[in-house]
């Protein structure tokens, strides 16, 4: 019996363009449902990286909480499941195992990790891309598993240069998925979102350390409820047509574009979306073809869902077809669809966050005004209650109809790095769905 | 919604006098049906040949559209391979067989076109001759147009074509009234319909199509339709041709109650809307119907909007048809094209019929097996 998850797949796109129109829009809505319930047979791989710089100590409620979020996180660890505890300074250290290695979790295992856990003291600095090397090297030997790494931190990426970083997340990217969880306010989001977005995972803010336990549990959970590991987007698209981007945009934005591998013909490209348990995410595709005449039908795309196994061979999970057909008919031509409508003004919300939060931090007030004013009015309209609460922190919302704020003098940096770090969160939208989210 | 309405002169401003309208369907006797006409044997409604004697029992039937093959459509694509019904190299959509058919059962011929400005075609036919019905031979036309804005409206009115012209053979051959053979055709055309699977994407979004039956025997011409195909007599005295049918759209119903003038009407934005369709969530009433009696030779037509919208009036329809005289196909062709060469806006479907109807020919092509039609072509996307 297979313990592979039923993938769905639903194209939502009005495929009627006017005369002359070239570019199509759809949303590909995938949701996947576990062939049986809780606990999955698919073999995985873990990594815990907590950060121990000399700040950890400042407050000392930092070291604790990562102390005792780790150990919850061991006891999250299905049996059987191979891991691996790493101490990240200006250099990489095991914790546990004492060599570069992964032990599978047991009752002995989990205790002797939480032993040598409980022993982490700070000192020292921050080189994200050491830490990231070493969980390369442990997960080498795992191909066939469903490799999940945590990486947790309290500062900038300060005692290594960018480009090392750098160099570590390309080579990383592809070998394991990777949440990043920042503690305190001194780390920087946007490093952070970088390696989350290259390593397909999340990243969030933990502004209260006391939280940090129940967090890392849930993200072990989850990672142990991933049943089919590397999945791809394959995308084809008609001679003379260019895709322009594909965008994950739910359940949160995650901008795939740039991640373009060779598919198995010229016409396709193979966008990575990483491990998927029993869940749903959208993504938003664009793609620019040859415009055509009334009465033309074209296949703009087909999106397909693959699994590729440890020896490169890929299964279709399921898959969509992106039409446009041009008509003169202004009651076809016309008609918005709501779900790519919703998913447009929702990564435009996304964008004037971020735009006006660096504005804001680049001392540009006059654009930083108008980008959190704009950002206010999406959010009213869309009803994102959720978002419009953050900025609220952040601006004085005189009329959130018209867009019309102020920035506040004082915002508490927590405040808006969870405003920044949150932005790119979405409300699932469309019709006949189950919402997952 | 009232009980079927008969057409009147507000019909595009038709003449009423000529030919007979009857109110009530023509009393028939039980029909000899079913034997063998030329041993006597009994023969199941079913059969096209004697089992007794092998004689041929003249029922044609006209085959839906095949698969053709063939490389790509579009003109700059060397493409040959397709997946899912696209090309492989350009996208563009596979060929279609239904982009255009015509059938000649030689007592009836039709033709349907994709046109020009559609990227299919939802329209379809299905076409009978039954020549041995009591030494009278009967033909039988029906056209369908599937609701554009409908799920897959090309399997709609696929499914219906079939669906009612094998009701219509059978309940024909076992003795039935045209009067109820048409009833039943559009019962079970709609029951057709509405058991194809909704939209996967939006279950509110069903299948629908519209239909125009006809049913062309010596004492009469029985017709049925429900939505705006249309069915016409075309005399051979083009000025005495009319419409038989009174649109189920806006602009027919317009019309028919008098508020606005034929061009009034039409040059609403409304005056194509659908008031009446087979299929999901269709108002359950029984199909329009009329009797109509020709005084003289003439033919019948029936028709898509994609024709009537370029060429309304009948006496014009009439004139271009030329009595069949060049042929029937070739005249239903002749009518497609004039739609086509007008812009060719909407799916173009012309079935004409002479009347009095004429039997096949002995030996010509084999009487088909009954199509099933409860697997209408699908196109499977999931």
């Amino acid at each position: 019996m297979s313990n592979q998850p039923q993938f769905t797949v639903n194209v939502y796109q009005n495929e009627y363009l006017a005369e002359g129109a070239s570019e199509v829009n759809a949303i590909v809505s995938v949701q996947s449902a576990a062939a049986f319930g809780g606990a999955t047979n698919s073999r995985a791989a873990q990594v815990i990286m907590v950060d121990c710089s000399g700040s950890m100590d400042y407050p000392p409620t930092k070291m604790a909480a990562a102390r005792q979020a780790t150990e919850a996180a061991i006891d999250a660890i299905r049996d059987g499941v191979p891991f691996a505890v790493v101490a990240g300074t200006h250099v990489a250290r095991m914790v546990f195992p004492g060599t570069e290695y992964l032990v599978p979790a047991d009752a002995s295992s989990r205790a002797a990790a939480k032993a040598a856990v409980a022993r982490l003291t700070a000192g020292g600095g921050t080189a994200m891309g050491q830490w990231l090397a070493m969980a390369d090297r442990l997960f080498t030997g795992h191909e066939q598993a469903i490799r999940h790494a945590i990486l947790l931190t309290d500062g900038k990426d300060e005692h290594e240069d960018p480009a090392d970083l750098a160099a570590a997340l390309s080579r990383c990217e592809g070998r394991f998925t990777c949440d990043c969880r920042g503690i305190g306010t001194d780390w920087v989001v946007a490093e952070l979102r970088k390696v989350s977005t290259a390593l397909l995972g999340t990243v969030d803010i933990v502004a209260d350390p006391g939280r940090l336990s129940a967090d890392f549990q849930q993200i072990i959970e989850h990672a142990m409820g991933k049943a089919v590991g590397d999945v791809r987007l394959r995308v084809w698209a008609p001679q003379g047509a260019q895709v322009k981007f594909v965008k994950q945009v739910a359940p949160q934005i995650v901008d795939l574009t740039g991640r373009r591998a060779p598919g198995p013909n010229p016409l396709t490209g193979d966008y990575p979306t990483g491990a998927w348990g029993a869940e749903s995410r959208d993504y938003q595709v664009c793609v620019q073809v040859r415009p055509g005449s009334v009465g033309d039908e074209m296949l703009a795309a087909r999106i397909g869902l693959v699994a590729v196994d440890g020896a490169g061979q890929a299964a279709v999970l399921g898959q969509g077809l992106v039409k446009a057909i041009w008509s003169d008919d202004i009651a076809q031509t016309g008609r918005i669809d709501r779900t790519v409508a919703d998913y447009t003004g929702q990564t435009e919300l996304a964008d004037a966050i971020r735009e006006g939060l660096e504005a804001r931090k680049n001392g540009d007030l006059d654009t930083a005004t108008a980008r959190l004013g704009r950002a206010v009015k999406l959010a009213a309209e869309s009803g994102n209650d959720e978002t419009a609460l953050l900025l609220s922190k952040v601006v004085d919302v005189d009329d959130p109809a018209t867009g019309t704020v102020r920035l506040k003098q004082r915002v508490s940096d927590a405040d808006e790095m969870t405003l920044d770090t949150r932005s790119t969160r979405t409300a699932r939208v469309g019709k006949n769905r189950n919402n997952h989210s | 919604m009232t009980e079927p309405e008969q057409p009147d002169a507000a019909a595009g401003g038709l003449d009423e006098t000529l030919g007979e309208t009857l109110e009530t369907p023509i009393a028939r006797p039980a029909a000899a049906w079913p034997s063998c006409p030329a041993c006597g044997a009994e023969v199941a409604p079913e059969d096209g040949y004697c089992e007794e004697c092998g004689a041929d029992l003249l029922v044609r039937r006209s085959e839906p559209a095949l698969p053709s093959g063939g490389p790509c459509r579009s003109a700059d694509c060397a493409g040959e391979s397709f997946t899912d019904g696209y090309c492989d190299v350009c996208g563009s959509p596979e060929p279609d067989p239904r982009d255009h058919y015509e059938r000649d059962l030689g007592p009836v011929a039709g033709v349907t076109d994709r046109g020009l400005r559609h990227s299919r075609n939802e329209d379809d036919m299905s076409l009978a001759v039954l020549g041995a019905s009591g030494g009278a031979p009967i033909a039988v036309a029906v056209v369908c147009d599937g609701v554009s804005t409908s799920y897959k409206p090309e399997t709609a009115s696929a499914a219906a074509a079939l669906t009612a012209r094998e009701h219509l053979v059978l309940a024909l051959r076992r003795g039935e009234d045209p009067h109820s053979a048409t009833l039943g055709a559009f019962e079970q055309a709609n029951k057709a319909v509405v058991a194809l699977p909704a939209d996967p994407v939006d279950e509110g979004n069903g299948r629908a199509s519209t239909m125009v039956t006809a049913i062309v025997a010596e004492d009469g011409v029985t017709v049925g339709w429900v939505g705006d195909a249309r069915v016409y007599w075309l005399d051979s005295n083009p000025e005495d041709s009319l419409a038989l049918t009174l649109d189920d759209s806006w602009a027919g119903r317009m019309i028919a109650d008098g508020t606005l003038t034929e061009e009034e009407a039409f040059k609403s934005p409304l005056a194509h809307t659908i008031l009446r369709w087979l299929g999901p969530g269709a108002p359950e009433e029984p199909a329009n119907l009329r009797v109509f009696l020709p005084d003289g030779p003439g033919l019948v037509l029936a028709c898509s909007d994609g024709l009537w919208n370029y060429v309304p009036d009948a006496a014009d329809l009439a004139r271009l048809a030329a009595g069949g005289f060049g042929g029937l196909q070739a005249a239903a062709n002749a009518m497609a094209s004039v739609a086509i060469e007008g812009g060719g806006h909407d799916n173009i479907t012309a079935v004409l019929v002479p009347w009095p109807p004429r039997r096949p020919e002995q030996g010509g092509e084999p009487t088909s097996e009954i199509q099933a039609v409860n697997e209408p072509v699908e196109g499977n996307e999931q």
